[in-house]
């Protein structure tokens, strides 16, 4: 049985997983399944809203992370995390509306992921770590975007943890309910998606990455492959001469 | 739904100009020809050297709650090139989005790049129209009853620019006012960066900063307002405008599905006060 289950269900999609972990270790196999999931859902002329759902205990908790070769960077591990059809842009520049329902640990790629959906729900019990430690191509200009400036140079540099009441606060997430309130608040979220027209929300997802490439979001995923070779010889003790 | 006008008034001794949105019966919903005369008066108040501020205001309760959907279909039709066919040539309605809201001598445009300091005073529902004027204006002072919006985006799409919202309030914020079906009361609007201020006598606060405004001096002003622009023009406001018309221009040949809320169709059945209240009434204010 595949990791990642893709259900679909009057409107919406739901993409599932144990933990969005894998993504973090740089699993190549799980990155391509749920990429092939988000994208089929994407292109599901019923769906109007995917939801990201993970079914364990967290959304993505802290794992070692794997970094790749200077050699692999532009190639296999370019393939299965950052080429356009990769799982973070298949995610930020699909043509439904992506939603993130978070609860327990967000580390490392759940938190890379969470900046490419469009909306987040968060239980009460969720905390966010900083995608920029682990997870090379994490997109900064979404998260400048999304938390402003300011907070994204701190998660950045600081490695900085958000409880889920800050999250809310600062935009990182759009609600944060009890978690025995979690799936209700998402799936009334969706409700109000699946009640614009289908033409509506596509013509204005389309409208959204047109946007985006203005500020700079696509250009921001072209870097991830020089970002992950760095990352290779910070992360393997090179000095940054050796480097 | 009654006549609209867009009245300019000039105080030169106090160097405030007002602009006030005239037509209280229909919440001031805003029409093309009173966009063109709102943008006429910025552009008359731009060649004013007297003045240094310009106050914008709606008569009533409200700001703005809205684009006529009436007037929406017109004027496609009366645009060059709109009445070829029995519908609108898609030149037709990018000319017309353009000319009136998002290009260079639209009502948008023309108040994002206003030489003077900008300052809406937000009452009442400030949806559609009124939340561009928000987002354009330099400074906002809300009154407590002031909610922010888009609600026509839940019926044919996000059909207004993204970048200014995303720039003013963050991306998954500003997501949920495109995609939630929801509008913001002064309250969260505050809390979201999109009101610089809520006043419980919110034309008594934006007079009394109009006032302080007005005490800078003109250069002052003038270079502030020149540093916004090349801002504007870093953030890739005016790209935005641009896919705004297009995608704009495309959504007004949406097409609905059989179980879908055709609001075209209930503007020509209903009405447009009908189809507006039908598809409001599940609009939630957060």
């Amino acid at each position: 049985m595949s990791p990642v289950d893709l259900r679909v269900t009057g409107g919406r999609a739901y993409v599932e997983v144990d933990s969005f972990a894998p993504l973090t270790s740089h699993d190549p196999a799980f990155a391509d399944d749920l990429a092939a999931a988000v994208i089929e859902a994407s292109d599901h002329d019923h769906v109007k809203a995917i939801v990201l759902r993970a079914t364990g205990p967290d959304f993505a908790p802290a794992v070692p992370t794997g970094f790749p070769s200077a050699a692999e960077a532009p190639t296999t591990w370019h393939q299965a995390f950052a080429a356009s059809t990769a799982v973070y842009q298949a995610t930020c520049f699909a043509k439904k509306v992506v939603v993130a329902e978070v609860h327990g640990a967000c580390h490392g790629a759940g938190s890379a992921l969470l900046l490419c959906t469009d909306l987040a729900v968060a239980s009460e019990d969720a905390e966010f770590g900083s995608p920029f430690l682990d997870v090379p191509e994490s997109n900064f200009v979404l998260a400048a975007l999304t938390i402003r400036l300011n907070r994204a140079k701190s998660w950045l540099l600081r490695g900085t943890t958000y409880d889920a009441a800050t999250a809310g606060r600062i935009g990182l997430v759009n609600r944060v309910v009890p978690a025995p309130q979690l799936q209700t608040e998402v799936e009334r979220m969706t409700a109000a998606v699946l009640g614009m027209p289908l033409d509506g929300v596509t013509m204005s997802k389309m409208l959204q990455q047109a946007v985006y490439d203005a500020h700079g979001v696509g250009r921001e995923f072209d870097l991830a492959d020089h970002y992950a070779i760095h990352r290779t010889a910070v992360g393997s003790g090179h000095t940054e001469q050796d480097a | 739904m009654s006549e609209g006008t867009v009245e300019l008034s000039k105080d030169h001794e106090s160097h405030i100009a007002t602009v006030t949105i005239r037509r209280s019966p229909a919440g001031n919903l805003m029409t093309r020809a009173m966009a063109s005369q709102f943008a006429a008066h910025l552009a008359n108040v731009d060649e004013d050297d007297d003045v240094k501020v310009v106050l914008i205001r709606g008569e009533g309760d409200d700001l703005c709650a809205g684009w006529d959907p009436a007037d929406a279909w017109s004027q496609y039709v009366e645009a060059p090139g709109g009445a070829v066919r029995k519908h609108p040539s898609q030149r037709a309605r990018l000319i017309a989005l353009d000319d009136a809201w998002w290009g260079s001598s639209g009502l948008y445009q023309r108040l994002l790049h206003c030489r003077k300091v900008t300052i809406v005073e937000a009452r009442g529902r400030c949806w559609d129209t009124g939340l561009y004027l928000v987002l354009c204006a330099d400074l906002v002072v809300a009154g407590e009853d002031a909610t922010f919006g888009s609600p026509r985006w839940h019926n044919v799409g996000v059909d207004g620019d993204m970048s200014l919202l995303f720039a003013t309030v963050g991306l998954k914020r500003a997501k949920e006012l495109m995609y939630c079906n929801v509008a913001w009361s002064a309250p969260t609007a505050l809390d979201y960066g999109l009101v610089d201020r809520v006043d419980e006598a919110a034309p008594r606060g934006a007079s009394e900063l109009a006032a302080t405004c007005a005490s800078i001096m003109r250069d002052g002003i003038v270079t502030e307002k020149y540093a916004v622009f090349a801002s504007l023009e870093k953030l890739g406001i005016g790209l935005s405008f641009a896919a705004t018309t297009v995608v704009g221009a495309s959504l007004s040949n949406i097409h609905f599905q059989p179980d879908e809320f055709n609001f075209l169709r209930q503007v020509r059945g209903e009405g447009p006060e009908g189809a507006l209240g039908r598809s409001r009434k599940d609009l939630e204010i957060r």
